[in-house]
């Protein structure tokens, strides 16, 4: 077991995900933001712009030319993609290469992530649900909590495999009787500490278990990234040590009206979407 | 199975040139140096097909059990689907000289997400759809590994007619 000031000392070590994530957001809801305003905001943060540059010049966003400042990947990317990118970005410059205990390594966490953001503005468009800006995002972000847990499950790990290996077992049940706690409330605070969009930080919290999310909480939202994240593991796109060993909410497919055909549908279509996208925005030192 | 039991299958699995079975892919070779293979098969489900005599393999990683879902998609990645993709595996072997009496057939795959109302149950509805195609055109199944809340990855070794599931670190024959 892992108590409080440890898991609080190590949410303070970790490497901090860029606070441009959240004030690009922000200013992404001013209608009159100019492309300065936005390099403004960029231009300070030199481990998230050589992602930013990597990402926007691969050949899933295909610029005309080479981008080579922080302005014209802007003036390329949009308004539409420009947080997409910009989330992936600072989510690659805090990415360890290994996640001990979830026995992933760099590439599958990330693929996942990827997949889980896809499938969410997959589902998401086809449902019409509002702030669009924001799902990719909440999507991609949603299992930041792994990074703080990893090494305390590293520790356990006999202690949770034995608790995966029970019938009917699922990774956030078996995670706190390893070590107390699981990666969607450690996600909530550290996305919490990072001060990171409030929709962001309600997927990361409330993904596995979205009828326990408090009401100011935006249920569609959190019940789409439930959706996403079960469809993702399930089609194999990063599977963590926990396998197949999760629990779909049966009330949330039925709550944002969802047929199995239109989980399906929406598989097909973001396939190869996520297949693309995790190939050309690998973390760097992956290739 | 015993330690060293499952450390020789393991460096089968792991040595020598291969081709990679991407999701919704399908791959046939004659060359018996070759191994396929397909990883992270979650709901997905693999089908093996070996040519004993001819030393031919082939192998599809498909992802859903009908075309229907998307005639487009299915239009240009027939493997996607079980309906498109199994007889397109089948038509590719017969097409390098297999019979289909001559085909050993395995599968694996099919694994599932807790979830009451089976709304998620892909895995399921994918072995299902296989077991009516097969059972339609007389293909029996030599062995099978389906279900469960596992991950697996799946080889075949050309040469041999060995497939290999490797699934929460073990690894053991089909």
């Amino acid at each position: 077991m892992m108590d409080q000031a440890r898991l609080l000392e190590r949410i303070a070590q970790l490497p901090s995900l860029s606070t441009s994530v959240t004030r690009i957001a922000t200013l992404l809801t001013n209608e009159d933001a100019t492309v300065a305003d936005f390099e403004e905001i960029l231009k300070y943060d030199p481990a998230l712009t050589g992602n930013l540059l990597r990402i926007a010049n691969s050949a899933l966003y295909s610029p005309r030319q080479p981008l080579e400042s922080v302005g014209q990947a802007v003036t390329w990317l949009g308004r539409r993609r420009l947080l997409d990118v910009v989330a992936g970005a600072s989510f690659q410059a805090v990415l360890p290469a290994r996640l001990p205990g979830y026995d992933m390594e760099a590439t599958a966490f990330w693929q996942h992530s990827i997949a889980v953001a896809v499938l969410s503005q997959t589902l998401g468009d086809r449902l019409g649900l509002p702030e669009p800006e924001l799902i990719f995002p909440a999507g991609l972000l949603h299992d930041l909590g792994k990074l703080a847990m990893a090494s305390f499950l590293d520790e356990e790990l006999e202690e949770l495999l034995r608790a995966l290996s029970k019938e009917g077992a699922d990774i956030v049940d078996a995670e706190r009787e390893a070590v107390g706690h699981d990666h969607a409330e450690v996600g909530g605070m550290l996305s919490e500490h990072w001060r990171l969009p409030e929709r962001v930080v309600w997927a990361a919290r409330w993904h596995h278990r979205p009828a326990e999310a408090p009401e100011d909480v935006d249920a569609r939202l959190v019940g789409l990234v439930h959706l996403a994240d079960g469809l993702a593991v399930s089609l194999g796109f990063g599977a963590d040590v926990g396998q197949l060993a999760r629990r779909i909410d049966p009330g949330v497919a039925s709550a944002l009206q969802v047929a199995p055909r239109v989980l399906e549908q929406v598989a097909c279509d973001a396939v190869a979407v996520i297949q693309e996208q995790g190939r050309m925005t690998r973390p760097e030192d992956q290739r | 199975m015993s330690p060293q039991g499952a450390a020789a299958p393991r460096q089968l699995m792991d040595k020598g040139p291969r081709i990679v079975v991407d999701i919704a892919g399908i791959e046939v070779t004659a060359d018996p140096a070759q191994t396929l293979i397909t990883y992270a098969l979650g709901s997905c489900i693999a089908v093996t097909l070996f040519d004993p005599g001819l030393r031919l393999g082939g192998m599809i990683h498909y992802m859903l059990p009908l075309s229907s879902t998307s005639p487009e998609k299915a239009a240009v990645k027939p493997g996607m689907f079980a309906d498109t993709g199994v007889p397109l595996l089948f038509e590719k072997m017969y097409a390098l000289g297999s019979q289909k009496k001559d085909l050993v057939v395995k599968v694996a795959g099919g694994g599932k997400i807790y979830e009451d109302k089976g709304r998620f149950d892909i895995g399921r509805r994918n072995h299902t759809i296989l077991r009516k195609l097969f059972w339609k055109n007389k293909v029996l199944v030599a062995s099978e590994d389906v279900g469960g809340s596992k991950s697996r990855t799946v080889s075949l070794d050309v040469g041999s007619g060995l497939v290999l599931v490797k699934s929460g670190g073990e690894v053991r024959e089909l």
